[in-house]
């Protein structure tokens, strides 16, 4: 009985291995060729067509919006962010933290401004409490200006509020003629502003070259003797029409001329500015 | 009734209360109306503030548990466009400041003298 029921197993086995063997290849069950038909019919490849094209815009986009992460800034604004962050780096060469003085510059000077035809900008000035820089005024963007001003340098000259005026003026037109911007080097600019840094180095060479060269051009270079003559011919045209104005700018020509000349502390302004004598030459009236 | 009137309250205070948004780089709150004034905290360009009273240069504001005094000129009713932070994220991030960087950035817009000439 028992060889019996392992002979009937043994068969079933033997048979079933047998219809394997004999089972086409090509079942329609299973052969996905053969269901390609319904599969389109189902729209079943579009959609997965469609979804992978959807994916592939959403990664597109998700690297764009991480790729504009890493955009460097226009020009205008790579140099609002550099010159603050110089003179936040430079805070105890330049001691601006202190408690600042009113002189009521601020009115006076936009009401001077729209005296001398200057409107549409914005501006902002910043008092130091050190004689180290005298006055100096940088792009902060397209019709900013920022002014730096001593308070030392004031004190000493005892200036009135339209010579503070005046003296942001002068240092507006230097802005206002690139002679600041044009002083760096394009290519280095250029690298630094418009652009993107992704999957780049961050240019951390070369914002440690630009604020050296601030450095450099605030405190050693400052003007050419060109760029002094133009400023001032441009000062003489503008202010020639108010005598009052024109007077002051000569006047305080001569105030820093005398100071330059008998005090130490400001004997590099010479270097800067060239020179408050040589810029009262050129204004002379019995000369023109 | 109680539940109306308690209603009318929330609409109250919500319609009155306006928001104002730091537009610099860093800004900082003053315990009084005075840049020269503790400074509470410093805060960095597009943090929002519930203004809580109009002082003319100053104006009073909070957020969370911070309570003081901005300038004026160091906010907007609306968010500003031009914050590096959001504008160049990854540069101003590379930049590196540390604590004390923030604190000079924020102090240094209390200490400007600004101007506009408008036509």
């Amino acid at each position: 009985m028992k060889l019996g029921i392992v002979i009937l197993f043994i068969s079933i086995v033997v048979q079933t291995h047998a219809d394997e063997d004999k089972m086409p290849m090509n079942n329609d069950f299973i052969n996905f060729e053969n269901i390609k038909g319904v599969l389109k019919k189902d729209r079943l490849e579009q959609t997965l067509k469609e979804k992978r094209e959807a994916d592939l815009k959403r990664k597109k986009a998700k690297e764009i919006k991480k790729k504009k992460l890493y955009s460097l800034p226009s020009r205008n604004d790579f140099w609002k962010i550099m010159i603050e962050y110089w003179l936040v780096k430079n805070i105890t060469i330049l001691k601006w933290d202190f408690r600042k003085p009113d002189y009521g510059v601020g009115d006076y000077f936009t009401n001077f401004l729209r005296q001398v035809g200057e409107i549409g900008l914005t501006y902002k000035i910043l008092y130091l409490n050190t004689p180290s820089i005298s006055h100096f005024a940088f792009p902060v963007g397209h019709n900013e200006y920022l002014f730096v001003l001593s308070v030392p340098f004031i004190r000493s000259l005892d200036l009135s509020k339209l010579e503070i005026s005046i003296l942001l003026f002068e240092d507006m037109l230097r802005v206002k003629n690139d002679y600041f911007a044009n002083a760096f080097d394009d290519k280095m600019i250029a690298k630094l502003t418009e652009g993107n840094f992704y999957k780049q180095e961050f240019p951390k060479k070369e914002i440690a070259k630009i604020l050296e060269e601030i450095d450099k051009k605030v405190f050693e270079k400052g003007f050419n003797f060109q760029e002094q003559h133009q400023v001032t011919k441009s000062m003489n045209n503008i202010l020639i029409s108010d005598k009052q104005y024109w007077q002051a700018y000569y006047g305080l020509l001569g105030k820093i001329d005398q100071l330059v000349k008998n005090n130490l502390m400001y004997k590099n302004y010479v270097k800067i500015y060239p020179s408050p004598e040589l810029q009262m030459n050129w204004l002379n009236p019995t000369k023109n | 009734m109680r539940n109306i009137f308690l209603f009318c309250l929330f609409l109250q205070s919500s319609v009155h209360a306006s928001f104002l948004y730091a537009t610099k780089p860093y800004v900082q709150m003053h315990q009084n109306k005075s840049r020269y004034s503790r400074v509470i905290s410093n805060f960095e360009c597009n943090q929002p503030f519930k203004l809580i009273k109009d002082h003319g240069e100053y104006l009073e504001v909070s957020y969370a548990a911070y309570k003081g005094f901005i300038l004026r000129e160091l906010v907007s009713s609306s968010k500003a466009k031009d914050c590096p932070q959001d504008k160049y994220s990854k540069f101003f991030e590379y930049l590196q400041l540390d604590i004390s960087d923030m604190h000079y950035w924020g102090r240094i817009q209390d200490l400007y003298i600004y101007g506009e000439v408008n036509p």
